[in-house]
């Protein structure tokens, strides 16, 4: 990866995602997707960006997301403003994989980063062909007011990308 | 361009010289659209995992089966009334009309397409199938540009009737995202 702690996060970062909203609850309705200007929305904020190859793989669904939903509540209260949960798959598709882990807080967002795009550009990208195509890394940052302070790839398991390290690296 | 074309025909006009090439000329928007009297393609899709290769061709060589394709997995009409429409009225599709098989086929990967499937309600007259890389769907020319919303190409909203291998009957929406003629309800009337 290209990117390391101390760095400045690149600008003009923009993803894709469904807002939740009480009325696109169940998982069969759904919301319209909008872009996500990172600079614009988390700018002067800390932000966990938490990034995962699929949603609804297995390991993405058993063992990397659910800690983070568990201990929201631990991330907000040392500081941490919002978790956007990234992947390749399109904004229908993170928005349902949200609302499957029961997460309905406005600052736990599920979005996309469109063709791995952002990933791809600081060396966070996957290829898995034919069946998967190119993914977004097993990874996760935390970012506050526009620096790199905590960036840490898996290529096996959930280990530095995992909640227990990023709280610990908070 | 008649000189590189020739080139590239040359094999062929060699073998015929007083007739036409033979050889396809290169289209850069893919193979057209699906219609009565094509084949099945024989590009594999995947089933319950990225490693089950399906192949499509092979199981809807016999009888009558429908293949409804969709833009994508959990978005507006896809869930909330085209999918359901097929999944409810199963049973009649395959009592009354002889339907042997019903596939969903969509642009999204496996672990999606089974998770979908199970908010919805797969079965065995229901399958839900995954092409990531868009070469069956766009093999039939039902592949359009949706970057705005997915990110890339999806799959349009059609319906397509095969029977023992041979496409017979095709109902392909005409602004690609709307539920209209590929209804299952209208589809079924027209069995």
């Amino acid at each position: 990866m290209t990117l390391k702690a101390g760095d400045k996060f690149p600008e003009g970062v923009n993803f894709l995602y469904i807002a939740y909203t009480p009325e696109v609850a169940d998982v069969k309705a759904c919301g319209i997707p909008i872009p996500l200007d990172f600079d614009k929305e988390f700018g002067d904020k800390t932000v966990v960006i938490v990034s995962i190859p699929g949603a609804f793989t297995p390991t993405c669904t058993a063992n990397h997301i659910p800690p983070f939903v568990e201990k929201f509540e631990t991330l907000t209260s040392k500081g941490v403003d919002a978790v956007i949960v990234l992947s390749a798959n399109d904004p229908f598709v993170q928005s349902a994989f949200g609302k499957v882990n029961g997460v309905t807080d406005e600052s736990f967002i599920f979005a996309t980063d469109p063709a791995a795009e952002f990933s791809k550009s600081v060396g966070l990208s996957l290829d898995l062909p034919p069946a998967f195509g190119t993914r977004t890394a097993r990874y996760a940052i935390i970012v506050s007011k526009g620096v790199v302070k905590y960036i840490e790839k898996d290529a096996n398991g959930v280990v530095g990308s995992g909640v227990d390290a990023v709280l610990a690296a908070l | 361009m008649a000189s590189t074309i020739s080139l590239l025909c040359a094999r062929n006009t060699i073998r015929a010289p007083t007739a036409r090439p033979r050889c396809r000329m290169f289209h850069a928007s893919g193979a057209s659209k699906v219609v009565a009297g094509d084949k099945v393609p024989t590009v594999p899709l995947y089933g319950s995992s990225p490693g089950d290769e399906v192949d499509l061709a092979a199981l809807t060589k016999r009888g009558k089966s429908i293949l409804v394709f969709v833009p994508g997995a959990f978005s507006p009409g896809c869930s909330a009334r085209h999918v359901p429409g097929y999944v409810s009225l199963a049973p009649i599709f395959t009592s009354k009309k002889g339907v042997s098989g019903i596939y969903i086929i969509s642009g999204n990967d496996t672990f999606v397409m089974n998770a979908w499937g199970k908010e919805l309600g797969a079965s065995n007259q229901v399958k839900y199938l995954a092409d990531p890389s868009l070469k069956f769907i766009s093999a039939l020319g039902l592949d359009f540009d949706a970057t705005k919303f997915f990110g890339n190409k999806r799959s349009k909203r059609a319906a397509v009737l095969v029977e023992d291998g041979t496409v017979t009957k095709t109902w392909i929406e005409p602004d690609n995202t709307g539920i209209s003629i590929s209804e299952a309800k209208n589809v079924i009337e027209e069995l």
